[in-house]
């Protein structure tokens, strides 16, 4: 991210009426925001961690059992739970592989000039300014048993193909990561393009003049250049995938069963179908310890990187 | 290696304007030879032809006798260093030099070898392990040279090396540039519009003005006597003064006449009488203590503090007219008298801008 | 830059680009396509890929409840079709809280922004505690909101979704709206303050001028996001509040997925008003996904 010094002018003339420094004022409100929305329910969720409150049972939140760290400890042992965070990290892993292979070699086709190039550019980035709950929609009937994708396999196959892609245990979670693949290479492309749009050119031609090949050029020069703007777009790519829930809910909810649970899902399903609150919370807790402190693990290497 | 180079009669249009307009140039084997002149006067076009990233309309390009001109890029064995240097910025020093031979598929060890023998000659072996990224514009050059020299190039072109480094850097890498190039016996073609980079390195220089070479000659002889006024003008610093002049008389008695009555004795020469532009450098000039024939009188406006010695701007009918004089011998607002001093005796036709030949006789003759 | 030699191979770039414009386009093609079909033809097979009796009974239904009653009591008998209420609602309430989540979101960010770039307020590393919003996967966070606001009387409600939303766009604002202050020098600023004003009169009338468009592109872009935004909207309300992101998700669910021309057509209507923004924006997407590192 960027890291350029931070200018500094505050001055005995930096203050307001009251007496608050106009600086400090400015922020307040986004900074109000923020505690409101995610330190009250840190807090909460920390609270609840701690016990075993399910709304329907009829006990107000404050009043709940406390039940010390049993929640934890189910958790460890609750297979559902820990499918449902391998089951992420590989939909992250996968789509966001993907997704960078799929736009380095798309934004490699983009590199000279043509006549309809910025045509064929907004066409491409069009799945990412999809509402996504309407992209995961539409994929719901691509991949419908009687829908196009199963009626191209049954053109190509020769016979009729009905296959019900989201019941099945295995395979639903394809479309789950078909559909987010699909949204989401285009911003992906767009950083990848952006960045070999503003390497020093010269260096490429001066490896050109030495007589080098494509790949070399590419492999030597272009993409370790290109290395900064690749290591943001994997980190924003993961990060946002990590937290995966339209496609899911809308496709599966989850199923066939837990078959297509991410974290999100699980979560979900744990507090707003079984309504078990506090086991959900101890959950959301493990989960915001774990992204906090890998992000915090990760933000000194790359800003180092970065500078 | 070093390499003859010889351009016949190219041609280059952009749209409707002639970038380059038939413009010939042998450059012999090991000459540092520069192409000088004013942006936009196709000095880069040609260099990029030579170099294969431009097609000439019309014309030839030999490297040893033989045209290069079906050949692509890579396949030209030339060097090209750019104005930025484009010193691979992620790769060490060695891999920037060890790059071409990587692309030539020369074995590891030899390649080891190489760098390091050329790495020694251009004082490369302390950054060697360094990232590209890191140097500064010193280093830079050399490894941008380094980088092409190791390919062992017939012909190495230089486009602008210097125009993006500050006054003082320039001054050094100008020697250092030369004496690796002497070092080596490179064939060089330089292109540049700074009169002073191509004066103080090259064999010869080609002036070039609007895709026409003006004229090719040797630093001294283009200083001495440029073939065209627009050549005595982009060369020389303070710049040369160039007064209008009505040359009268015949023989012997031959006289040019001068704003605010100033008359200079010619010598012999075919010279018809009529206007002429007369080109005095700054430095030919010199206050003189008497007035009288061969002097002319005027007034002090500005004066340029060069430290070693300023530049007057003197008033001289309407024109004001730069002389160079030691520092103190005169204030703004005086009143002076000039004369020649070695007048060069640069006479150029009012109309086609061409030197017309002309013994001087200077007011000292 | 790299030379293309090859015929051929110019030939088959431009064909690849012609397939991935064609894989970007297709479900796209296939929601407008479907939302077009008559009943009939919603479920066929083999699919209809164009239909040719194209019907507007999809929209209808979509927006005016007359229209889907009686399609529900007529053809749809068979069908669990639960969805009342007309896509007009929806689009009013999506409205209502994506423009004034956007409104304070920006007005929040510019402030702080501001702050940070100009008097470098609370240190170098501050920004970085508002990027740590957006790496929380919002479902941590919801589960115990849903708490917070019932005890505050805030769920189902407009305001708690604005909050939510405004918060949840804050790390972008504030990035991306200092990503745009930071290219106007302070020394502007400072010139006004010589010529009489104070500080926050400098930044009104001297960088907010600058940074305007700026300003519209965020918003614009913040405002997708709102717009697009379901999880919140899904758990922080209970029918009182729809958004379209929910109505979408209950066409799609109502019926364990058979209403697909109805589905399709408001799948179509809802994401057209982002399309259209998003492409207003294109310039600045970069910029906004990437919290400002990127510029173009």
């Amino acid at each position: 991210m960027s890291t350029e010094a931070v200018q500094r002018h505050s001055g005995p003339d930096a203050r307001k009426g009251w007496g608050i420094p106009i600086g400090l004022a400015s922020v307040l409100p986004a900074q109000i925001t923020v505690l409101f929305v995610v330190l009250m329910p840190t807090l909460i969720v920390i609270w609840l961690s701690l016990t075993d409150w399910q709304p329907t049972a009829g006990v107000p939140w404050y009043r709940a059992e406390f039940i010390w760290l049993w929640n934890f400890y189910d958790l460890w042992y609750d297979e559902r739970f820990l499918n449902s965070v391998v089951r992420t990290v590989f939909v992250v892993a996968v789509c966001v592989g993907i997704e960078l292979l799929l736009a380095l070699a798309l934004a490699l086709l983009f590199l000279d000039e043509w006549p309809w190039r910025k045509l064929a550019v907004s066409v491409i980035i069009l799945p990412m300014m999809i509402v996504p709950v309407d992209a995961a929609n539409a994929f719901f009937m691509l991949f419908n048993e009687r829908g196009p994708i199963n009626h191209l396999i049954s053109v190509v196959a020769g016979r009729p193909y009905e296959f019900s892609w989201l019941s099945h245990p295995l395979w639903a979670l394809i479309p789950i990561m078909l559909a987010e693949i699909w949204q989401w290479t285009p911003l992906m492309f767009l950083l990848v393009l952006t960045g070999f749009m503003n390497l020093p050119e010269n260096q490429v031609r001066a490896a050109l003049a030495l007589g080098a090949s494509p790949p070399r050029i590419l492999f030597r020069i272009m993409l370790p250049l290109l290395l900064p703007v690749i290591v943001v777009a994997l980190l924003i790519r993961s990060i946002e995938t990590f937290k995966i829930f339209d496609p899911v809910y809308i496709l599966t909810r989850g199923g066939p069963g837990a078959a297509t649970e991410t974290i999100s899902m699980f979560m979900y399903n744990g507090a707003f179908v079984y309504f078990r609150i506090g086991y959900i919370a101890a959950a959301a807790l493990i989960v915001l310890v774990l992204v906090v402190s890998i992000c915090m693990a990760l933000a000194r290497p790359i800003k180092r990187f970065q500078g | 290696m070093t390499a003859r180079l010889e351009l016949i009669d190219i041609h280059k249009r952009f749209e409707d304007t002639a970038a380059v307009n038939g413009i010939s140039l042998a450059l012999a084997p090991g000459e540092f030879f520069s192409l000088l002149g004013p942006s936009g006067c196709g000095k880069s076009t040609t260099l990029a032809m030579v170099a294969g990233f431009l097609e000439p309309d019309g014309g030839e390009i030999r490297v040893e006798g033989r045209s290069i001109l079906h050949l692509p890029p890579q396949a030209r064995r030339i060097g090209l260093v750019f104005q930025d240097y484009a010193v691979f910025s992620k790769l060490t020093v060695a891999e920037n030099l060890a790059f071409g031979l990587e692309v030539r598929r020369v074995r590891r060890a030899e390649r080891r070898r190489l760098v390091h023998e050329l790495a020694q000659r251009l004082a490369l072996t302390s950054i060697l392990g360094r990232r590209g990224g890191s140097l500064n514009m010193s280093e830079m050059q050399r490894v941008a040279l380094a980088r092409v020299l190791i390919t062992n190039p017939e012909l190495l072109l230089l486009d602008e090396p210097m125009s993006n480094l500050d006054a003082e850097v320039r001054a050094s890498l100008r020697g250092e540039l030369k004496r690796i190039q002497q070092d080596l016996r490179q064939t060089v073609l330089y292109v540049t519009h700074d009169q002073v980079e191509a004066m103080s390195m090259s064999d010869r220089i080609a002036v070039m003005r609007e895709g026409a070479i003006l004229q090719v000659a040797s630093p001294d002889e283009i200083f001495r006597a440029p073939a065209h006024r627009f050549v005595a003008e982009f060369i020389g610093d303070p710049p040369i003064n160039m007064l209008p002049a009505t040359v009268e008389g015949d023989g012997s008695s031959r006289i040019a006449r001068l704003p605010a009555n100033w008359i200079l004795p010619l010598g012999p020469g075919e010279l018809a009488e009529g206007a002429y532009l007369l080109g005095i450098r700054p430095h030919e000039l010199m206050l003189s203590a008497a007035s009288g024939t061969g002097t002319a009188a005027g007034i002090v406006r500005f004066l340029e503090n060069l430290g070693a010695e300023h530049v007057l701007h003197v008033e001289l009918g309407d024109m004001l007219i730069r002389v160079s004089a030691r520092p103190g011998s005169a204030r703004i607002g005086e009143g002076v008298n000039l004369r020649t001093q070695s007048w060069q005796g640069l006479l150029f036709d009012a109309r086609t801008g061409n030197r017309v030949p002309v013994r001087a006789l200077g007011a000292a003759a | 830059m790299v030379r293309q030699t090859s015929r051929i191979g110019l030939i088959l770039r431009r064909f690849a680009v012609a397939f991935a414009m064609l894989i970007a386009f297709f479900p796209i093609f296939w929601l407008i396509s479907t939302s077009f079909k008559p009943y009939d033809e919603w479920a066929q097979w083999p699919p209809v890929w164009v239909t040719e009796r194209p019907t507007l009974q999809n929209y209808r239904i979509v927006f005016a409840p007359d229209a889907a009653r009686e399609f529900a009591a007529t053809q749809a008998g068979s069908l669990d079709y639960k969805v009342s209420g007309s896509a007009w609602k929806a689009f009013g309430d999506s409205t209502i809280i994506s423009v004034s989540a956007t409104i304070l979101s920006v007005a929040f960010g510019t402030l702080a922004a501001w702050a940070m770039v100009r008097f470098g307020t609370g240190g170098e590393n501050y920004p970085f505690q508002f990027l740590t919003v957006r790496m929380f996967p919002p479902i941590a966070v919801v589960v115990p909101m849903v708490v917070l606001f019932s005890v505050l009387r805030m769920s189902d409600t407009y305001l708690g979704l604005i909050i939510a939303y405004t918060a949840f766009t804050l790390p972008f604002s504030i990035w991306m709206i200092r990503s745009f202050i930071e290219e106007v020098p302070s020394e502007l600023e400072g010139a006004a303050m010589i010529g009489g004003m104070t500080r926050l009169q400098a930044f009104r009338s001297v960088t907010l001028p600058l940074v305007k468009g700026g300003l519209l592109a965020t918003a614009l872009f913040i405002f997708i996001l709102n717009w697009s935004e379901f999880l919140f909207a899904l758990t922080l309300t209970a029918g009182d509040v729809v958004t379209v992101t929910v109505q979408v998700a209950n066409y799609v669910s109502a019926s364990s997925g058979k209403l697909y021309g109805v589905q399709a057509a408001m799948g179509t209507v809802s994401t057209l008003p982002v399309i259209f923004f998003g492409y207003v924006i294109q310039r600045h997407l970069v910029r906004g996904l990437t919290f400002g590192a990127i510029k173009r």
